[in-house]
């Protein structure tokens, strides 16, 4: 809107233009990174959306995408390693993750649209640190962990913790998103991800929930998360710690769900006002847990149809 | 409606046997340069030495100008004029009510009101130009709603509208009150429909260049001719110092019928820099000062004998005309009377107002005024069939008009299949296997609708005229200034032309509107042009065609009525002699008709007026020569959980006389349907000060493929209009109109929750499914919200962030 008003833009001169500094390394692109007016080039769609809103830009964009390593999803253990750069396409399409955590691949592929899935890295879509965002709000819901690249070294940081003074610094770089092994201590672990939308595609949430379910073997609740999109300082991880032990019934669900709407604070917008929201998020988070429950329970015979 | 002595329906009429053309799948004849991108829309304009134009808007909602500094703007490199009001004409002008000026004098009405513009080598300096203007603005008190405007002592967004009324006129044909004393069942209701947006791919556009004292300008508009009438008004230019062309056009819908600025702003730059200068709306732009759909108010009122017979209708309008009228002074006239022509009321009563807000102005969309008018009557019928005990296609059996109705504002109905519309939409969704076994949250409901083939409104006439010329290479070149948004209308007229002809679709062409070459035409408006232009087109070709038989007659020996056209060859049979069968291609013959000693071209010349009357203040006269109908029926299903609403299957009958080109027909049913879901279910803003908060598609969700019927249905009456070109009406836009009604009559039928107002959210439906009428007020605010609303102020430059 940038017709509406003069807006504070400097007028003295044309806009200086933006270089794209391709590196052959990490090293030395964390080398270009620490230097001032430069900033992470992934799949360029949040800079695109920054230059038509007409917000500053950095003057250096430092691509990433073609770096060795960063654009691949392998197995570490038994933990699961997707690069940064890999896209939330090629996630959706990862039969490793689908395995594992359904609930990433589904978030991956319900962003937007099918072109703009294949331009969004995972580690830009992360670090745009958006609570519309669908890709957090799954793995903080799986417990992912970022592993995070400066020139001093690398870390690691929780997906909801990129803010702050123990979040993302200048000069840092998302290298790779880390999942958990899916069955800690042999326990069935379902998950599953969902999104409520007006007309069914391109577009924001109303209301996004992941949810996970860890069964023991007694058929108890071992492990459950949900974490909520769309809500103030969202991702949101809703506490459910003191339902563990108890049996995954409709019971259980239901008091989940509803911690999910007392813990979530969601606000008015175009897709609803948070009372409706409120709502929604017991009704998506009853949704999501009956599915990852229902995935957890049939663990076993999928894991017989895999091998 | 009086019924009189019904004459013979089309079926009956002994139409003449159709060419076989006619009903064929023709081709598009723009196909391959729309799928090749070899099409030329307005932003493909180029001319030399051309500048880029921008606009800076108002960014309140009412404001006095105190002063506006351009001389930091006129010193960045690269711009070559900065304009304000100060140098234009200062003329209001408007298709009906003269209000808008090219550039704010003194005040601003609207949050997008043009203030200034910019002309520059490119656009991005254009656009830095206009930051760098300085504006003092006071702001005023603004009138944000229908009620802020009507309340007393309400601010006044023109000194002139007391009250801010810009329009206002009532009627009551039969005396509604004593047949509303003699019904058993009276119906009431209130319900309110929500500015649409066009949303058209290509935004409004145009590019201008001046010539000694003219200035032509190509633009993407569906009215060329009338669009040059009020641009030279605004210029302050005599009709004649003023060309118009059409480019190729990426959707109209009523969008681009020339009520905007932007064209005119385009011309004044021009003039100012001497120089060509191409000015195309931005998105933003697009939803901020195009001209959208009319929100109106209705209340409504209907009465019924016990058996269920219509006695009379009551209703109320208040419609928001936005700052500036446009044409929607036109829309509310056509949304007050058009439907009484669909079923035979006794009496009919109005009062309707067209009302000043500070909010973006509103005009022509598609429909017209009618979806707004079935949205609300529609429903006060769903509701009477209830209350009644009759199921709705019933209801509407018992009370349809047929062919030679005449309604209370003297719609002479010539063609009329209402019924049998009716009829085989509840076939087709299956209505009495769905009553019988019905489905939990599923609902199912009917709607009808008429709509008009052309409108006479733009004075007395509604008439069109072409010129087909026979080539001599066996060619026909139709001439005609009706011009094509997008609906296949030229390739129409040329299958018209190639079936009175006897020549290949491929042999003919078809013009491009230009105010200078071809001849005066109305555009493409009120579904006018298959019927209006199709019969002036058609007479031309008839013409044509006859000169060309009397010239094969002379060269070919044999009388001019034993000849005959196929394939682009004249034939003609074996004379008395024994000498013969004849023929010769058309081109030959042309070319030895005018090669001859005083020799002649092979020109025909047709011309065709609505056999309609203009209306009278009152809205009474025959608007059109045809009217088509449409009944559509809706099965849904509610998500008890959410109030979602998915469209399970949908079926849509219409009735647009002889259908001449069956995908061309069908696409235009199935867009309407796709855009009156869009009405319906999903396309909304929020807003504050009187703005939309975020003017994208991020927020304004157009229909998707997702959100069509699961099951749809399309399918066209056995009809025949005798004053149609081979029995043709229009069929642009009356798909669109039952939609929203019966969306959200089917929703009631399945959960029991009656939406008083566009759209039709999950959320409004939750909110009545809990009876929660406290949490929906804050809720789902309306579209004309004022300041203070609940709405969430997007983080900076949170827009469209999905996926980064």
């Amino acid at each position: 809107m940038s017709t509406l008003a003069p807006g504070p833009a400097p007028v003295d001169a044309p806009r200086p233009p933006v270089s794209v500094v391709v590196p052959r390394t990490l090293d030395e692109a964390l080398a270009l990174l620490a230097s001032d007016g430069t900033a992470v080039l992934g799949g360029g769609v949040g800079h695109t959306l920054a230059r038509h809103h007409r917000t500053p830009v950095p003057g250096t964009l430092v691509s990433v995408t073609g770096l060795p390593g960063l654009s691949s999803i392998r197995q570490e253990d038994d933990r699961i390693v997707v690069g940064a750069g890999t896209t939330l396409a090629s996630c959706a399409a990862s039969d490793a993750l689908t395995r594992a955590w359904p609930v990433v691949a589904e978030a991956c592929g319900v962003v937007a649209t099918g072109r703009i899935r294949r331009l969004v890295t995972i580690g830009g879509n992360i670090a745009a640190r958006d609570d519309t965002h669908d890709p957090p709000v799954a793995l903080t819901a799986a417990g992912a962990t970022l592993r995070v690249r400066g020139a001093n070294g690398t870390r690691t940081l929780a997906v909801d913790g990129l803010a702050g003074p123990d979040g993302l610094r200048p000069g840092e770089l998302i290298e790779s998103v880390v999942l958990p092994p899916r069955d800690p201590k042999h326990g069935r672990t379902g998950s599953a991800y969902r999104k409520f939308l007006a007309r069914g595609v391109w577009e924001y949430a109303c209301v996004h929930v992941a949810a996970t379910v860890t069964l023991a073997g007694d058929g108890s609740a071992a492990r459950l998360t949900l974490a909520v999109g769309s809500v103030e300082g969202g991702p949101v991880a809703v506490g459910l710690s003191p339902l563990l032990g108890r049996p995954v019934d409709t019971g259980l669900i239901d008091e989940a769900a509803h911690t999910a709407a007392a813990e979530t604070r969601p606000y008015d917008d175009v897709k609803g006002s948070a009372a409706y929201k409120t709502h929604m998020i017991e009704e998506f988070s009853r949704r999501a847990l009956t599915e990852a429950a229902h995935r957890a329970r049939n663990t076993e015979h999928r894991q017989e149809e895999d091998r | 409606m009086s019924t009189t002595e019904a004459p013979p329906t089309g079926l009956d009429l002994g139409r003449a046997v159709l060419p076989p053309l006619i009903g064929s799948a023709v081709e598009r004849i723009d196909a391959v340069e729309k799928v090749s991108g070899r099409a030329s829309y307005a932003a493909d304009t180029r001319l030399p030495r051309m500048l880029y134009g921008a606009v800076l808007r108002s960014p309140h909602p009412h404001a006095r100008v105190l002063s506006v500094d351009t001389s930091r703007a006129e010193r960045l490199p690269g711009v070559h004029a900065v304009i304000t009001g100060e140098d234009t004409a200062k003329i209001k002008w408007g298709a009906f009510r003269p209000d808008l000026y090219p550039l704010a004098v003194d005040r601003v009405r609207y949050v997008g009101d043009e203030v200034a513009a910019v002309a520059a080598r490119d656009l991005e300096t254009a656009r830095r130009a206009c930051e760098l203007i300085s504006v003092a603005y006071e702001p005023l008190p603004a009138v944000l709603s229908l009620d802020e405007a009507l309340a007393d002592g309400a601010p006044l967004v023109h000194e002139d509208a007391a009250g801010n009324v810009a329009h206002e006129f009532s009627f009551d044909r039969g005396g509604a009150e004593q047949w509303f004393e003699r019904s058993d069942v009276v119906v009431e209701g209130v319900w309110q429909t929500a500015r649409q947006w066009h949303g058209s791919i290509e935004t409004i556009g145009c590019t201008a260049e001046w010539s000694q004292d003219r200035v032509s300008m190509w633009v993407n508009t569906q009215t060329p001719f009338l669009a040059r009438q009020r641009y030279a008004t605004a210029l302050g230019l005599p009709l004649r110092a003023v060309r118009v062309v059409q480019t190729e056009i990426g959707g109209g819908f009523g969008g681009k019928s020339g009520d905007d600025n932007t064209s005119v702003i385009c011309a004044i730059l021009a003039r100012r820099t001497g120089r060509a200068v191409q000015m195309v709306n931005t998105r933003e732009e697009e939803f901020l000062a195009s001209r959208p759909r009319i929100p109106m108010r209705y209340r409504v009122k209907l009465g019924f004998t016990a058996s269920g017979l219509v006695t009379a209708k009551d209703i109320t309008v208040i419609a928001d005309n936005g700052a500036y009228t446009g044409k929607a002074q036109a829309v509310l006239g056509a949304a007050t009377v058009r439907h009484d022509a669909l079923f035979n009321y006794r009496a009919v009563k109005a009062h309707s107002r067209l009302v000043y807000t500070n909010l973006v102005p509103t005009g022509a969309f598609r429909g017209f005024g009618n979806p707004s008018a079935d949205w609300a009557v529609g429903q006060a019928w769903d509701l009477a069939a209830e209350e009644l005990g009759i199921e709705v296609p019933d209801l509407f059996l018992l009370n349809a008009v047929e062919t030679g109705s005449v309604s209370p504002h003297n719609h002479r109905i010539t063609s009329c299949e209402l019924k049998q519309c009716i009829s085989k939409a509840a076939e087709a969704i299956d209505w009495h296997g769905k009553r019988a076994n019905p489905a939990p949250h599923r609902g199912l409901a009917m709607g009808v609708s008429v709509h008009v083939s052309g409108r006479r409104s733009f004075g007395d006439y509604d008439g069109s005229s072409a010129i087909v010329r026979l080539t001599e290479d066996g060619r026909a070149s139709v001439i005609v200034g009706e011009g094509e948004i997008g609906t296949g209308a030229r390739t129409t007229l040329a299958q018209i032309t190639a079936a009175e002809l006897g020549v290949a679709v491929a042999d003919v062409s078809v013009s491009r509107p230009d105010t200078d070459l071809t001849t005066h035409a109305l555009g493409a408006l009120a579904s006018r042009v298959t019927y209006v232009a199709g019969n002036a087109v058609k007479r031309a070709a008839e013409q044509a065609c006859r000169q060309l038989l009397e010239a094969a007659a002379r060269q070919l020996g044999r009388p001019a009525s034993q000849l005959w056209v196929a394939d682009g060859v004249i034939h003609g049979p074996a004379d008395a002699d024994g000498q013969g069968p004849v023929s010769s291609p058309v081109g030959t013959v042309v070319r030895a008709e005018l090669y001859r000693p005083n020799g002649q071209p092979v020109v025909g010349v047709g011309s065709f007026d609505n056999p309609s009357e203009f209306p009278d203040q009152s809205r009474y006269g025959n608007e059109s020569g045809a009217y088509n109908f449409a009944a559509e029926a809706a099965e849904v299903e509610v998500d008890p959980e959410t109030g979602a609403v998915t469209v399970t299957e949908l079926s849509a009958v219409v009735d647009c006389g002889t259908v001449l080109n069956p995908p061309l027909a069908e696409g235009q049913v199935e867009g309407g349907i796709a855009q009156g879901l869009g009405m319906a279910l999903t396309e909304r803003f929020a807003w504050r000060n009187g703005a939309p908060t975020r003017p994208n598609y991020s927020d304004y969700k157009l229909p998707t493929a997702g959100l069509m019927p699961r099951k749809m249905h399309i399918g066209f009456a056995d009809s025949y209009e005798p004053t149609g070109p081979f029995g043709a009406k229009g069929v642009g836009e009356i798909s669109l109109d039952p939609v929203p009604s019966i969306i959200a009559s089917a929703v009631a039928d399945a959960v029991g929750v009656r939406v008083q107002e566009l759209p039709i959210t999950a959320e409004k439906v939750f909110w009545g499914m809990r009876e929660d009428t406290a949490g929906s007020a804050a809720a789902d605010r309306t579209d004309t919200a004022g300041p203070g609303g609940a709405t969430r102020e997007p983080a900076a430059s949170a827009d469209e962030k999905e996926g980064r």
